[in-house]
């Protein structure tokens, strides 16, 4: 008996993750998630050429921030992310991938960039026909329009990505209450804080990716919110995210994911 | 690079749930071969298979698994292999995207991987069906997937918990075949059961385990000799039940008790169950009585561990064996250098 070599993390990454991504496309929550953008999408479609008098530019930015701002980039994130470990816990599958040789490492790092990249994909593509769908009568402003829509697609996807780390670190620290956590971390401190006035309002990622996106400001007395650098933004966003992948992938290495139960 | 030579080796480990203790200072230790772990629902089997399996890390003791701690340590890992009990699958993906995946996770490029699946998906019978998703599977079909992920990788070290569940005759004859060729092949193959003669076929070396203690160790003849040395129940359920427990204890000498649980019922407490179904049968036949049922409510080897473990703690006072949760060895016969080797009490 020969055993193989120990997989590099990088490899068991790239399985773990097409493992989780086969299994999402086939599965229900992938088509709960196309819905979801597509009702997003076409209400704002509905609403451009059903109101004679609305602006394409004006629908596109309230598009984006209720819909994909205050809603999908919720959604998506907490729908692929934060029940990867838990599924697997409850489903009673966890055993075939954590025991082995490619490490937990690779299964964090798998289900994240499983879930995160199913989100960034549907919010990049919502925002593409979203786009194309509010300009189609005018092939100028489409492309006039384009680097708008374009940076709110980036923010969104930066969003996602933290958001989904963030996810993924609750559904991995408390493997049988992710979700409520998951969800009370984004109702409260990214929804909440982000209507919230002054300095506290910095605390949502929601909001710091609504300045990079270019959006106005909204919630409570937007005139007290301090400015911040575009770059500043991307930074603290950037590493939210970062530290809540770490934590998880952290939890996902040492704990013994649900298994050390009776 | 030599490697560790494949082994199980714990030492006074001990495994708890908040308050609930599911292993309780397990000393053993365990070379190539088959292993037969014996024991009741909720007695700590899948306990034991997850420690050893890395899944789960002890609360107290110390395990090694070819030489090293096997939580999360890759280097163990890589060498292991297990099937467990619970009847879980990737329901949208066929056995082969599953087990190539697995054999991927442990290290094998995606060609060799998807050959090396379809080859133990084959070896457990699964050639025609290893496309279809496993949502389609039969119980047998979905064990016999399991266990094509758990022996993918070749490993040394193979857990199986519960293997047979669910499987009708030529599944089981298939999957005995595969794990005694792992076995001879050098593997350490543990084999959790609560079926003694699921695991008589395989092995000779079994290992006891009851309320998270290894009780005993020893060959299935002697665990058979221990299931008829405890005090035994036979039940019958027939017609004129006091006519015909008059009659039994007649001819029976092995008796030590009689009882009426129900209207129509008997129950003999004996000591020597052969002789009493001898007598029950002569006297069923004899006295021409109608039989409607003829059972045993502790013949089975869930009576045995319950005798064995309150045997153990009415011992316990005076400094016996099994009270101290060390395996009591019943035999050394055929110990080879694999042997198990409870260690000494405390």
């Amino acid at each position: 008996m020969s055993a193989p070599p120990v997989p590099g993390w990088l490899s068991g990454t790239q399985v773990v993750l097409r493992l989780a991504w086969t299994r999402m496309v086939r599965g229900s929550k992938l088509r709960l998630g196309v819905v979801a953008t597509l009702l997003v999408v076409g209400a704002a479609v509905a609403t451009r050429y059903a109101a004679a008098a609305s602006e394409p530019a004006q629908v596109m930015e309230a598009a984006l921030r209720l819909g994909f701002f205050g809603m999908l980039a919720y959604l998506l994130p907490f729908l692929f992310t934060s029940g990867a470990v838990a599924e697997e816990v409850e489903g009673r599958t966890m055993p075939f991938l954590a025991l082995r040789p490619s490490g937990r490492v690779a299964l964090a790092l798998g289900k994240y960039a499983a879930g995160a990249g199913m989100s960034v994909l549907l919010l990049w593509s919502g925002v593409l026909v979203l786009h194309v769908a509010v300009h189609a009568t005018s092939p100028s402003a489409m492309v006039e329009h384009a680097p708008e829509s374009l940076r709110a697609a980036g923010a969104l996807g930066l969003l996602a990505l933290a958001y989904s780390a963030i996810c993924l670190f609750w559904g991995a620290a408390v493997v049988e209450a992710g979700w409520l956590l998951s969800t009370l971390h984004l109702a409260a401190l990214e929804f909440g804080l982000g209507w919230l006035p002054g300095m506290l309002r910095l605390g949502s990622m929601n909001y710091l990716a609504t300045q990079i996106a270019g959006l106005p400001r909204g919630g409570f007395w937007p005139e007290g919110v301090p400015d911040v650098d575009v770059w500043v933004c991307v930074v603290v966003v950037s590493l939210v995210g970062a530290v809540f992948a770490v934590l998880a992938t952290l939890v996902l290495r040492t704990s013994e994911l649900g298994l050390g139960r009776a | 690079m030599s490697e560790e030579r494949p082994s199980i080796r714990a030492v006074r480990v001990s495994k708890w749930y908040g308050k609930v203790t599911a292993l309780q200072d397990v000393t053993l230790q365990l070379g190539p071969g088959v292993w037969g772990l014996l024991g009741p629902n909720g007695s700590g089997k899948t306990t034991f298979m997850r420690l050893v399996a890395g899944l789960a890390k002890p609360s107290l003791g110390e395990l090694r698994v070819c030489g090293a701690s096997p939580f999360a340590n890759p280097s163990v890992l890589r060498r292991v292999g297990l099937c467990p009990e619970a009847d879980a699958l990737y329901e949208d993906l066929s056995a082969l995207e599953f087990v190539t995946a697995m054999a991927e996770l442990s290290g094998y490029p995606k060609a060799e991987a998807r050959d090396r699946a379809a080859r133990a998906l084959t070896d457990f019978g699964l050639d025609k069906a290893m496309e279809r998703r496993m949502s389609g599977y039969s119980r047998g079909m979905r064990q016999r997937a399991k266990l094509a992920q758990a022996v993918v990788h070749d490993p040394d070290v193979l857990l199986l918990d519960e293997p047979l569940t669910g499987t009708d005759p030529t599944s089981r004859q298939v999957i005995l075949d595969q794990i005694d060729r792992r076995a001879k092949a050098g593997a350490v193959v543990l084999f959790s059961t609560h079926v003694l003669h699921e695991v008589e076929a395989l092995t000779e070396q079994l290992l006891l385990i009851a309320r998270g203690q290894v009780v005993a160790q020893g060959t299935a003849q002697e665990i058979r000799d221990l299931l008829h040395e405890h005090p035994h129940h036979v039940r019958v359920e027939c017609d004129r039940t006091r006519e015909f427990a008059a009659a039994v204890v007649r001819v029976d000498p092995g008796l030590v008790g009689v009882s009426f649980p129900a209207d129509r019922a008997v129950e003999f407490e004996t000591r020597q169950p052969d002789g009493t179904y001898r007598a029950v049968a002569e006297v069923l036949v004899s006295g021409g009585y109608v039989l409607h049922a003829l059972t045993s409510p502790d013949a089975t080897l869930e009576a045995l561990f319950h005798h064995l473990v309150d045997r153990s703690a009415t011992m316990a006072g005076t400094g016996a064996d099994a009270a101290s949760g060390h395996a009591r060895t019943l035999s050394t016969r055929g110990a080879g250098p694999g042997a198990a080797r409870p260690e000494a009490g405390r």
